[in-house]
């Protein structure tokens, strides 16, 4: 047999079995359709067991971010001896530095008979009252008792003590000068132990020093003849300069930390335009007779407010409020009666939640064996309300000067988190059409079988500050539903979305 | 740009639509089991390669590009299960599956024209489901899906030789039968 021929039988064969059918067995699609929903079922475990995998793994991450970010927003406990350590006599280390008060070269009191009388009674040390010992020195004394004061450094206290002693042997004096100096100096760390004792307590976080006796001159209204002078002590002093030392390590968390709260509070407003996603799954056979709709594009506003927790993280809360809405592509759906809470009546399933259509619209009593028609020409509407809250890292950040006067700042930060889904509304117009011919339209208020769940998102943002408070940010973000949306029905439905988020944000931080 | 009719079933099917799943099976079965007895050498082998079939494109249908057939699509998928469940099966690649001991020189092949006026579906199909599975893998993918023979022996993992001599024998066989249909009819 030649090719030809070959080729002439071959065309033959294939015009004779050319567009013929064979009808299959009924059992057929039932077969596939068996095993399609025996995968999904599958697939749906595998996904329910993958899904719990991950939330542990990201409740977990979660626990230790929150354990390490709240150990770290602890103030590491030192012995506040250990605060301030007197390597010598010579040497004092302060956290903190105090305004130094010099006395001014004024009269306190010499046309105040009633002071003088009350100073006259007061009892002077008159070791110090002969020594003059000068209100400079007690001011530079007080420097640097107050400084270990705030630091509740109990070796200091004696300086204190001394200081209103000093103050009360000034006071003795009519007349004050200023810059005097000498050996005088020396007493200021002669005291006795009850002063010692009782100015420990008295000028812990206060400047104000006062004295067993009422009468006695309080060392606020010396203050407030003095006036500030700069840190540094001069020699006229005699006393020993102290010297500033990082001895800790922790000391500049310390500062950071102390940056009030309201400082580290910012507040957001946001839209974002959401494209939504329906993922269905079927759990029973009758599931794949509905649920068909697809979620339209939506829209996202929503205010949140933003913890600092330290350099890097954020943690941020807040609300949103969605709107979007669903259609199933204008498919003309059949009910057929049903018994709705012990009545016939007709109901209408969706991915999104079942809906009974109100008996009282249609021309007869519904009776079983009944059918209409339904088609959704205008889409539903869909709002809800959203928690999320969400923990933020900065990924990237720079700082410039923009014409060289606003300060500006550009940031890159991820964000990740969960949040929580309440449904608020859901309703529509739908056109009905009887058996009889007569067609209607119908508003869907009532859905049911609604619930609130929740799911996890993460995004990306990118921030530009300008100014020294005020942010403008895009954040594209991806969210991810993890429990379905309605229940009580055959199928689960979860909700997907991308949104980009645009919006403000003011921090109560100045840059 | 509108979306077609198949184009908005697909669409409707990767939404889980089960309508739509349904209206595809029924719209492609009936040509597609015509496929399947041409792979199979019973019925039910045959209905079980149609299920199985429908079951690899409803889960790849998200890799349909729309860029060709629809319908060519799901038939390749078809044949692509035929081949995968003969190579799973037992090879059966004894030389012959009849006999050609009455092949003889005087043997006159059949006209294209006299098949067609005088062979039925069925027939033809009983016959080429009786070839041996070796000789109607080869003539199936050679005639009705247009491979060429080293594509058939990449696939069947055989010898561009083996794939001609299966081809020619099968042939052979056919004609041979149609003959005697042919012979019997007038």
């Amino acid at each position: 047999m030649s090719e030809f021929d070959d080729e002439a039988f071959d065309e033959g064969l294939r015009r004779v079995v050319a567009g013929h059918g064979v009808d299959p067995p009924p059992s057929a699609w039932t077969g596939v359709r068996l095993a399609m929903l025996e995968r999904q079922l599958t697939t749906y475990k595998s996904t329910t067991i993958w899904l719990k995998g991950t939330v542990g793994v990201l409740s977990a991450l979660l626990g230790v971010v929150g354990y390490l970010l709240y150990q770290s927003s602890i103030p590491p406990i030192q012995n506040p001896e250990n605060q301030v350590a007197q390597a010598s006599p010579d040497t004092v280390y302060l956290t903190r530095t105090e305004t130094v008060y010099r006395d001014r070269p004024v009269v306190v009191y010499l046309e105040r008979p009633e002071v003088k009388n009350k100073y006259s009674n007061t009892e002077l040390n008159p070791t110090l009252s002969d020594q003059h010992s000068t209100s400079n020195t007690w001011q530079a004394e007080s420097k640097a008792e107050s400084s270990n004061t705030v630091v509740q450094n109990g070796t200091d206290v004696q300086n204190k003590a001394e200081s209103s002693k000093n103050l009360k042997s000034n006071n003795s004096k009519p007349v004050m000068k200023a810059g005097t100096s000498g050996d005088n100096s020396r007493n200021l760390f002669d005291t006795d132990e009850s002063n010692r004792k009782q100015s420990s307590v008295q000028n812990l976080g206060t400047e104000n020093t006062q004295l067993d006796d009422p009468g006695k001159i309080n060392a606020s209204s010396e203050l407030a003849l003095l006036k500030p002078i700069s840190t540094s002590f001069g020699r006229n002093f005699k006393m020993p300069k102290p010297r500033y030392r990082g001895l800790f390590a922790p000391v500049p968390d310390i500062t950071k930390l102390r940056t009030p709260l309201s400082e580290r509070i910012s507040l957001s407003a946001y839209v974002s335009p959401d494209w939504n996603k329906i993922d269905v799954r079927r759990e029973e056979p009758d599931a794949f007779t509905y649920g068909d709709e697809e979620l339209l594009i939506g829209v996202v506003a929503g205010l949140r407010a933003s913890v600092k927790l330290s350099k890097k993280w954020t943690v941020v809360g807040g609300v949103e409020f969605g709107g979007s809405s669903f259609d199933d592509g204008n498919r003309r759906v059949v009910l057929s009666t049903e018994t709705i809470n012990g009545e016939t009546g007709y109901q209408y399933r969706s991915a999104l939640g079942t809906v009974a259509i109100p008996s009282k619209l249609l021309s007869s009593v519904p009776r079983p064996s009944d059918a209409i028609g339904l088609e959704i020409h205008e889409p539903i509407l869909r709002y809800s309300l959203s928690l999320p809250l969400s923990f933020r890292y900065e990924l990237w950040q720079k700082h410039y000067l923009f014409l060289g006067q606003v300060p500006m700042n550009l940031q890159i930060y991820g964000i990740f988190g969960g949040y929580w889904q309440v449904p608020l509304r859901q309703e529509g117009k739908v056109q009905i059409y009887e058996s009889s011919g007569r067609e209607f339209t119908a508003e869907l208020r009532h859905f049911q079988n609604l619930r609130s769940s929740w799911g996890i998102q993460a995004g990306v943002g990118t921030e530009l500050g300008i100014g020294r408070h005020f942010n403008f940010f895009i954040e594209p973000t991806v969210s991810r539903g993890l429990t379905s949306v309605v229940e009580n029905m055959s199928l689960t439905t979860t909700l997907s979305n991308f949104g980009v988020k645009v919006g403000t944000r003011w921090s109560f931080e100045k840059r | 740009m509108p979306l077609t009719e198949e184009q908005k079933l697909i669409k409707a099917c990767l939404n889980g639509d089960g309508t739509a799943f349904e209206e595809i099976y029924h719209q492609f079965a009936a040509r597609m089991l015509a496929v399947c007895y041409r792979y199979s050498h019973h019925k039910d082998d045959a209905k079980d390669l149609l299920q199985e079939g429908f079951i690899k494109v409803f889960e790849q249908l998200s890799k349909f590009r729309h860029e060709g057939s629809f319908e060519g699509w799901i038939r390749r998928i078809m044949v692509l299960t035929a081949l995968e469940k003969y190579r799973k099966g037992t090879r059966e690649r004894e030389s012959y599956g009849g006999s050609l001991d009455d092949l003889t020189d005087a043997f006159q092949p059949v006209s294209s024209d006299d098949i067609y006026s005088q062979m039925g579906f069925d027939e033809l199909i009983a016959m080429i489901r009786e070839l041996s599975p070796a000789y109607k893998m080869v003539f199936n993918l050679y005639v009705f899906e247009g491979m060429k023979h080293e594509e058939i022996a990449k696939t069947l993992s055989i010898s561009v030789g083996t794939s001609k001599s299966n081809l020619s024998d099968a042939r052979k066989i056919l004609q041979k039968r149609i003959r005697k249909v042919m012979y019997d009819h007038n």
